[in-house]
This record gives C-alpha cells, structure tokens and sequence, in this order.
C-alpha cells in the first residue's frame, strides 16, 4: 500500500504542478503589479517590415519604460488563419495590423475596441485626413486606424528592360498597349538567360479586375454587400487578356512561379513588370536586390482615364479583449503620428496618413520613399486618382483569396477555362459574401 | 485473484466480522481510488481533448459555423456541399491515389529492408538504427523543406535528372510529379513498419526454411510459401496501420505547397483541404463535416480490411 500511497501523492504533485503551470501560461498579460505592462503586436509582412517595426518598438519601449511589446508576424494568408483563431478564443492581440478586406468582419462581430474614448488624449487623430479617418470607421466606432495610403502601380525593371532593348509605354497607355507590351518583352526575352518574361497574367488579380470595373463605371460592391457585377462582366475581363495566351502563351508560366514562391517572377529578375500596391516597392527592391525599380500607373480605361483610387494601404486595430487598452492606444498613436516612429518606417506602410509624420519624413533625394511619394503626388497631380475606394462587404477578403489563390491558380495550370472560373467564382461568393 | 476469492461472501459469512474484514473494502476502495487517480491524466486529456471536440464538431458538422460570425443549424447541407465541390473531389483523388499507391510500396520498402537486415552478420544494430533514422526526421518540417529544396527546379534531382538526360525542369511546379515525389517522401520513412516487419520475421521458425530447402525450395518459393504466410498477421497490422495513417497526411504537403495545396491542387490532400475550408476561410462547419466523412470512409476501410482478413492471414495457433 505504500507504493500506492506514495504514487498517489507523486501524481497529486504532478497534477497540482502541471495546473500551476498552465496558470502561469494564461497569466502573464495581467501585469507584475509593479507597473509594468506587456503588449502584444502583431502584423503581416516580410522581414523587411519585420526589421522596420522591432527598430521602432525598440524606440518606443525606450520613450516608455513601463511597457514591454511582444511582437510577431506572418504571411498575409497565415497572418489571418491566426487572427480567426485568436477571435475564436477571445484573445486578439493587443495591437494588430488590420486590412479593409476584413475590416467590418471583425468590427461587426464586436471584435474590435472602439478607441473614440482614447481620441484627443493618448491618441491625436487631428492628424489624419477626415475621409481617410472615416475608413476606419465602423457603426459610429472608431475601430481602425490608417497608418498610410497607396495606390495600384506598374512596377517596371528598366535594367532588364534595356538588356532585352524593349523600352516601357508612356504613362498614358492603354489595356491594349500594355498586353502588345507583355508580348514584345516575352519575345525579346526569349533568348535572355534565364528566360524574361513580361509578367503574370493580369485578369487573374482581384484588385485589377476591381480597377478594370471601376473604370467602366461599375462600382463593385454596395455599401449592403450587394454585388453589382455580373458573370458576364468577370468573364469579359478574363478573357479581354486572351491575346497573351493564345496562339503563344507569353504570360509567366504557373509551374515557374510556383518553384520560385516566396518570391515571384519579378523580384526573381524573370518578369520584366508587375502590378501591385505602390508600397510594395519596398519589399520588391528588397526582394530583387535592386534599387532601380520604377513606378508608374495603371492603364487607361475606355474612356481615356485611369480612375485610380488611394486606399488605406493598412490599419492598425485594437483587440476588443486587451487588458490594457490605454497603452495599446499609446502605441498606436507612436507607429501612426510620432516622426521618430516615421523616420523608421517610412513609406513601408504606405505614404504617411498622419501629417505631422509626414511633414516630419525627410526623404533623400532617389530613395525608394521618394520615388513612392513622387508617384502618389504625380497621380494626383495629373487627374488620374478620380475614383472612391471600392466597398468592401463582408467576406470581401475571403472572395478575394478564392479568386487569387485557389481558382487563379487552377486557371494558370489550365485546368479550368474562363467559364469555370467565372462559375466557380460566384458559388463559393454565394457562401463567402455577407449581405446585410 | 486472490482478492476476491477471500472477500467472497461465503467466507465472510463464515463468522463475526473481523477487523481485517471490515477493513478490505476500505483498502480495496483505497485502490479503486488510486486506480483512477492513475487514469486521471489520461481520462482527462481524453474528455477534455478528444472526446469533447469529437462531440463538438459532430454538431457543427450540421452548422454554418464560422469563427467570428457564428452560425446557424443548417441540416445537411454541408454534406450535399460536398459533392459539387470540385476541389473537395480534387482532395479524394490526392488522397486516394496517394493511400493505393503509396501504401504498398512503403510496405514492400519496409519489408526488403527488413529482410536484409534479419540475418546475423556483424553490426546489424548498427544498420538498423541507421534505416530507422528518416522516420525519425521525416515528419518533420525541416525535411518537407529539404525535399523541397531537392525537387526544386535546378535542385539535386534535376540535376541528376539532367544528367540523364531524363528529366528536366523541377517536380515542384510540374502537377504531374508531385505526387511521386510525396510518395518518395513517404517511402522514405519505412522505419516503423519495418522495425515490426523485423520482429515477425524473427518469430518464423528456421526449421520451416530448413526443412523446404531440403525438398529444394528456391528462395522466391520460401518466400511467397513460408515468409509471407507466417508474416501475415503482422503484415496486416502494419496495412491497416499504414492505410489509416496515409489517409491523414498533412504536415509534409502543408509544409511543401505551402498551405496552398498546389501546384493546381496536385498536392491538396484531404486533410490540408479541410484546413484551408476550416481555418483558412473559417468554414468550420463545412470542414467538420468533411472530418466526420473521412472518419466514416477510414472507419469502413478497416472494417473491409478485418472482414477479408480471414481469407489471407494465417494465425499460428489456429485450427488446434
């Protein structure tokens, strides 16, 4: 019996032990009693931003010597599998990257802290543009700040381009210019080693077929969720972009992208041009490993305009749970509005939304946050942002992910024609959208 | 035994009651109590962690639960869903395909290698360890990234591939190589089913080998004749053990494509799929259902496998 006594009170030992730890698990956000609190920042990005954001936290950590942010990133996909899960469980982080595509499904779940209460004290808006402030707005809640704004972009490799002697269009170029363009640089690239490319077959990016809406006078989305785009629409865009494969394929071949992930056929030194959100220029020179990457607009509708947009290149959101939402505001209000905070992180983010980071930016003369700032002002400058952000319902990010991710894909391989890809679209939209 | 032949009634009857008597069930309470005491950590891992998450997800197999919205009850419409998913039909294939093919052909690696090492040459030991090791490592992340690396395009195997002058072109990109090279990486980890395969081996008496080769059986006649007869029961084992894992691999195809199933969902295995529909998309409900259905069709396979069982495993004692 003694054996079984002794056992007995091992395993009691060992299950008071293992409860005692699991408590220290849970417990360490409540504070040490002694003033100190720790944050939890989270954000998507590469190691690029990764490095931008610690050198800043670092700065802030110093300036407040009571609060300690631990932070931690992910790929944008992953970034959000973590966020559901996170929500699930009531324990979003105390800081965190946000995005308009998910922006409402959060806030209308209640997820979200309204920091209306922190405005004018730990946190100064008065900095931001109205209509910018307003996108981070959600049923009379302050629920999201812009920490910038960005635009689409052609991004261009004029150094690749002069080896293979193609030269870029002007800013003025139309849809069709640029698919003659994808198709003079494939050519002129065919002999190059390794193999250019013009880029990735556009129609299958969500943001350009949006665009593609836009300026057709089509606004994509009601402000209740409604779409206001048919399958004829989606399919006519897909297959507006039939010249690039048909007779020759000159669209950066799917199972070469996929050998290259994480990179892609331009920060590869494969493809000559890409679309993306002017802020990326960042991660892409850094990517490529070349500071000579150009910018320039998208293409030109029918009508002769580009109907650009500004969007708010990200936010930065509170978790509804955090225990220590004064601080949390005080870091937010840090990233968004201090210059020191600016200094750092530039125009990674997105061209500052708050003006007294960005009177505070001291660009050099030829850096990559010059070149993005240039952009935006020449954009506005000549007339070619005329357009509102698109809505962006409920679900917006999980349509966009079905259309990027799974059924581009498919499409690349040539698994599935225009047809399939406009069908399968809307039936899964039809479980993915929420309209109110 | 004893216990309860002394605490039998008819003992107890036999006269007064008896310190010891009165004090044996308290001592027999005692050990009931630390009997579960001792099951405690399991039985609560087991409510807490499986048995309460399996009942879970049955409701919401019926739900259109998502992680931040919530949901409703909505009949079974998960499971009608199911059928007009092409991708869902994608993800049986992957998954069959891998299980009927890759499944044998570990096992034949397992049982070869197991072969050549029951012999008693010196540093035997030694050899087995060392053909254990990949499925040490196998399951791991760092390895689904070096096979990556390996079938990447201008990675070892194209390389040697183009010396060859075979092949050309990495595996990654290419939907048609994927899954043989999934497979490879399966294969590669036979170190289980070998281990087991080995202690079989062991238990066939050499007499039998002894005595065919004196009425001049060749070795694939002792082999398909006595190895394969006498190993049946653990080659079973392993089969069903094998099937059943196969049917749930996800780490190495999360690792390789990803999290993206691809290339064009050559590699989007059932498992991953139903990640990506539950975590990826936050359809929970639609990927519970999906994780009750492979339940039933793993379930339903190893009933086939116990039910054809007695038409090919041999058990030793049988027909004594």
């Amino acid at each position: 019996m003694s054996i079984s006594k002794a056992a007995t009170r091992g395993l009691a030992l060992a299950l008071v032990g293992s409860l005692a730890l699991t408590a220290c698990g849970s417990g360490d956000d409540s504070g040490d009693g002694d003033g100190n609190v720790t944050l939890n920042f989270t954000w998507w990005g590469g190691d690029e931003r990764a490095e931008r954001y610690e050198e800043a936290i670092d700065l802030f950590e110093q300036e407040n010597p009571g609060i300690t942010v631990q932070t931690s990133f992910a790929e944008f996909q992953d970034y959000w599998t973590q966020r559901s899960t996170d929500a699930t469980s009531g324990e979003l982080p105390d800081v965190m990257q946000m995005d308009l595509s998910r922006l409402l499904e959060y806030a209308n779940a209640g997820l979200l802290y309204d920091m209306n209460e922190f405005t004018g004290n730990q946190l100064d808006v008065s900095t931001i543009d109205e209509a910018l402030l307003a996108s981070g707005e959600v049923n009379e809640q302050l629920v999201a700040l812009p920490t910038g704004t960005n635009t689409l972009a052609l991004f261009y490799n004029p150094d690749l381009l002069a080896e293979i002697g193609v030269e870029i269009p002007d800013w003025d170029y139309t849809w069709e210019e640029y698919q003659e363009f994808m198709i003079e640089v494939t050519e002129a690239g065919a002999s190059h080693e390794p193999r250019v490319y013009g880029a990735g077959d556009y129609t299958m990016t969500w943001w350009f077929f949006l665009q593609h809406l836009v300026q057709q006078g089509i606004e994509p989305f009601s402000e209740n969720g409604e779409m206001n785009f048919t399958e004829d629409d989606m399919r006519e865009w897909i297959e507006s972009a039939a010249p690039l494969r048909e007779p020759e394929d000159v669209t950066f071949p799917a199972s070469r992208a996929e050998q290259l992930l994480p990179k892609n056929g331009f920060t590869s030194g494969e493809a000559a041009v890409e679309f993306h959100w002017d802020n990326f220029l960042h991660s892409y020179s850094h990517d490529l490993n070349s500071e000579n990457v150009q910018l320039m607009p998208m293409p030109s509708g029918p009508d002769g305009e580009k109907h650009m947009f500004f969007k708010p290149t990200m936010q930065l959101a509170m978790g509804g749970n955090s225990a220590h939402p004064e601080e949390a505001a005080q870091l937010i209000d840090f990233l968004v509005n201090s210059p020191e905070a600016g200094a750092i992180i530039g125009t990674d983010l997105g061209v500052p939304a708050s003006q007294t980071r960005l009177d505070a930016l001291e660009v050099e003369e030829g850096s990559l946050d010059q070149r993005i700032m240039e952009y935006e002002q020449r954009v506005r400058d000549e007339g070619h942002a005329t357009a509102q952000v698109p809505a962006h319902p409920e679900g917006f990010g999980a349509v966009e992910t079905e259309y990027v991710e799974v059924l581009a894909q498919e499409f690349g391989y040539r698994q599935i024609d225009a047809d399939q890809f406009v069908e399968r679209w809307f039936s899964e939209a039809a479980n993915l959208l929420v309209t109110s | 035994m004893t216990v309860t032949h002394e605490a039998s009634p008819v003992r107890r009857a036999g006269g007064p009651a008896r310190r010891p008597q009165t004090k044996r069930p308290s001592r027999r309470a005692a050990e009931t109590r630390a009997g579960y005491a001792f099951l405690a950590p399991w039985l609560l891992g087991f409510i807490a962690l499986t048995a309460g998450p399996m009942i879970a997800s049955a409701y919401l197999a019926f739900t259109d639960y998502h992680p931040i919205r919530g949901g409703e009850w909505i009949g079974t419409e998960n499971f009608t869903r199911l059928f007009d998913d092409p991708r869902f039909l994608d993800s049986v294939q992957v998954t069959v395909t891998y299980a009927i093919v890759g499944t044998p052909i570990k096992l034949a690696a397992a049982l070869g290698v197991a072969m050549l090492l029951n012999n008693r040459k010196r540093g035997k030991g030694t050899y087995r360890s060392l053909f254990y090791a990949p499925s040490l490592i196998g399951a791991s992340v760092s390895i689904a990234i070096v096979w990556k690396a390996m079938f990447n395009d201008q990675g070892i195997i194209d390389d040697i591939g183009d010396y060859f002058g075979t092949w050309s072109g990495g595996w990654v990109g290419d939907p048609g190589r994927t899954m043989p090279m999934m497979i490879l990486l399966a294969v590669w980890q036979f170190g289980a089913p070998m281990v087991i395969f080995l202690a079989g081996l062991k238990q066939i008496p050499n007499e039998l080998y002894e005595a065919a080769q004196v009425d001049g059986a060749g070795p694939v006649r002792r082999f398909t004749k006595i190895t394969l007869p006498m190993l049946s029961p653990v080659l079973f084992f392993n089969l069903v053990l094998e099937t059943i894992n196969s049917f749930q691999v996800f780490a190495s195809a999360f690792i390789i494509s990803g999290g993206r199933g691809g290339p064009a969902n050559s590699t989007l295995f059932y498992t991953l799929y139903l990640y990506q529909r539950g975590f990826g998309q936050g359809q929970l409900g639609y990927a519970a259902a999906m994780a009750w259905l492979l339940v039933i069709v793993v379930g339903i396979i190893t009933l086939i496998f116990f039910r054809t069982s007695r038409y090919w495993v041999h058990y030793s004692g049988e027909g004594r």
